[in-house]
């Protein structure tokens, strides 16, 4: 009935939580924001209406009664490819590894904001399919290139002199972007996509003004560079081969 | 040259508990060996002098036995020995010693003479290195010659020369050889025992340093003698406690956290759906806030607590990288001057404080500007602003977790009042430290002084 025509527009979503106080009203919310929504109070009902319909999301939240969100989160990433988006109260780092490790594409620290809850939302439908296979950017890893070395837990940078240098935000999402694919040409559409904070951060600089500050951090010449090239009328390109842990 | 002058007083004045007992141990045992051939040597001198004057005492003995004379006896008899009427000359070295010794030894014998006179008359003069490698030499130890002069009667002296052997011993080198063997037999054990002291009392301080730290103490082993082991015991006991306060209080602050999220998220989502206008805005601001001073109680209650160890920084790119920040958000924050400093810290734990120190620069001072220089061991991240400042004894409260300056409690300003604790905080939890001053131009001057990698 509410659904009728119009069901193939409105993605369907499975939002699980415990606290009917979050629960409730955030599903009406999603509900006025376009989205079909689906609720469920535990993993064992998520894996019931999980079995009976097409969702093409899940907002889980992390600590519930029983089965918790990450346990729930795996078994989903071993099914398939089924976008996950994790709530958790908790800011811990193991946390916030865990969860990536888990599969999640994201995830949200409460007392979060619906709009952006949203926003989250539409970024990783719209990505889904776009970008093609998911990297999980986990926020453990360490990648390697050309005697570099990118820790994703503290943004830093390590030269072979072993002294770490701090990234700012902006480079460190754009570096993190690129190790993640590294080889393929990336529009800055895709960039912006890949590169969109966490939190609702407005980047003032372009993505060719943020290319230039970084490449004069990680590149011998920043005027000749040889790891982050510009490929006519395409975008850029990550080329040096790396190495995750 | 000093160095090894002070490196050489040093060894001699150890601090350690096993230095100190071994040094008293070792030179006592060498006062006492050093007594004891004192006393040995005295004993062997005296004997020497019996032995340096028996041979001449017999001979003269012999000359004026009365028995058994005879013409060819005599004769033979009084062969090497010097009948004077005068006192003879003394060849030599005087030596009263062996006069006395030669005088009691006539006495023994029941005779009774007015005078003994004696003296030894060294070939060659002993030198230290016979003393201490005696026998090194191809010849046979030099013979010492023993006059031995005796007034009978008034007019008659008697005179007989002998040799006698020197004291052949060597005296140093038994000495030392000696107290080597002494040492290894005393010291030995002592080194053995003092260290099994001391063990325990150095992993005692070590642990105690790193009580409360994010990894905590590991226990100290329990050896040693009872009363260590003892304190060992008790120290254990006192960090269990301490870890589980420690423990305790991160699970209290993370139920904390978690159980005022969800109502805070419930009624975020409450207002965002329900309420519409400039009230929902507000209220949306206070529920932010209330969740950013939750964010600061619980990054104070962790400060020092990192699992990852401390690593090389440059910290100018780690300021250079905060202020990125701050511009791309279009914050007024300044680059003064700023070179590569390496130094051994947090990464994230240091950016942060910086990240407070711009924020409050930035609220309070209308503009920051971030400078980085190295004083001594230190490198200095230096924030001032161009605001009022802080009146002066107000300082240091403001380094008091919830305090913030009336003028700043209004609504607009005012932050959770945690920022400069957390600061602080981490400054000493990287061993380093923060202090405020105003600046004489106007404005407020934060200086995060950090030790430099070495």
């Amino acid at each position: 009935m509410q659904e009728g025509s119009e069901m193939s527009a409105r993605p369907h979503l499975l939002l699980v939580d415990d606290e009917a106080a979050i629960r409730e009203p955030l599903g009406q919310y999603l509900q006025r924001q376009g989205f079909r929504v689906s609720e469920a109070p535990n993993a064992a009902e998520a894996r019931k209406i999980l079995a009976g319909s097409a969702i093409e999301l899940v907002i889980l939240d992390v600590m519930m009664p029983g089965e918790d969100g990450l346990s729930l989160c795996r078994s989903i990433r071993e099914q398939g490819d089924l976008p996950v988006i994790l709530l958790t109260a908790r800011t811990e780092e193991t946390d916030r590894i865990v969860g990536l490790e888990m599969g999640a594409d994201d995830y949200v620290l409460k007392p979060f904001s619906p709009r952006e809850l949203v926003a989250r939302i539409k970024t990783i439908l719209r990505r889904s399919g776009a970008t093609g296979p998911r990297e999980v950017q986990s926020a453990a890893a360490i990648y390697r290139f050309e005697g570099w070395t990118l820790r994703a837990d503290d943004w830093t940078l390590t030269g072979e002199d072993d002294v770490a240098i701090p990234l700012s935000t902006a480079d460190f999402r754009l570096l993190q972007a690129f190790v993640t694919h590294p080889r393929q040409v990336l529009s800055r559409d895709q960039l912006l996509d890949l590169t969109q904070g966490r939190e609702a951060h407005a980047f003032d600089r372009s993505i060719d003004n943020q290319i230039s500050r970084l490449r004069r951090k990680i590149e011998d010449d920043a005027r000749s560079p040889n790891l982050i090239k510009t490929v006519w009328g395409g975008g850029y390109m990550f080329s040096a081969d790396v190495t995750r842990e | 040259m000093t160095i090894g002058l002070r490196t050489f007083t040093g060894w001699l004045r150890p601090r350690t508990l096993a230095g100190q007992t071994i040094l008293v141990v070792a030179a006592s045992l060498f006062l006492v060996q050093l007594i004891g051939f004192i006393v040995y040597y005295a004993t062997q001198r005296n004997q020497w002098f019996t032995v340096a004057a028996a041979p001449g005492v017999i001979r003269i003995l012999e000359v004026l036995d009365p028995r058994d004379r005879d013409e060819d006896t005599d004769r033979s008899r009084l062969r090497g020995v010097l009948l004077t009427r005068q006192a003879p000359p003394m060849i030599g070295q005087s030596e009263p010693d062996i006069a006395t010794r030669a005088d009691e030894l006539f006495r023994t014998a029941g005779l009774r003479p007015l005078l003994v006179r004696a003296a030894i008359n060294e070939r060659q003069p002993r030198r230290l290195s016979q003393l201490l490698h005696p026998g090194q030499k191809g010849n046979s130890s030099p013979r010492i010659q023993v006059q031995l002069s005796v007034q009978l009667r008034p007019d008659q002296w008697i005179t007989v020369f002998s040799r006698a052997a020197p004291i052949d011993q060597p005296i140093l080198r038994r000495v030392l050889m000696q107290t080597l063997f002494v040492y290894g037999i005393v010291l030995m054990p002592l080194v053995w025992f003092t260290s099994r002291l001391a063990a325990p009392l150095r992993a005692l301080t070590a642990a105690t340093t790193r009580v409360g730290t994010p990894k905590g103490a590991a226990p100290v082993p329990e050896v040693g003698p009872d009363d260590v082991r003892q304190l060992a015991n008790a120290f254990n006991a006192m960090q269990d406690r301490i870890r589980s306060m420690l423990e305790e209080k991160d699970h209290m602050l993370g139920a904390i956290g978690h159980d005022l999220r969800t109502p805070l998220t419930a009624l975020r989502v409450r207002v965002e759906t329900a309420v519409d206008g400039a009230d929902r805005d507000r209220m949306v601001a206070t529920i932010v806030d209330m969740q950013k001073m939750l964010d600061d109680i619980l990054s104070l209650a962790r400060v020092g607590r990192e699992s990852e160890p401390a690593q090389r920084v440059d910290l100018a790119a780690l300021a250079h990288a905060a202020i990125d920040d701050f511009e791309d958000t279009g914050a007024p924050v300044e680059r003064g001057d700023m070179s590569r400093t390496v130094v051994m810290v947090h990464p994230r734990a240091i950016r942060r404080a910086l990240t407070n120190l711009i924020e409050n620069a930035v609220k309070y001072g209308h503009r920051a500007t971030v400078s980085l220089r190295v004083e001594g061991q230190n490198a200095i991240l230096a924030v001032a602003d161009e605001g009022p400042g802080i009146p002066g004894d107000r300082m240091e409260d403001m380094l008091q977790p919830f305090t913030r300056l009336e003028a700043s409690r209004s609504r607009d300003t005012g932050g959770t009042g945690l920022g400069l604790a957390i600061v602080r905080a981490v400054a000493s939890a990287e061993a380093g430290w923060l202090r405020l001053s105003n600046r004489p131009e106007g404005g407020l001057l934060a200086e995060l002084a950090l030790p430099l990698a070495r």
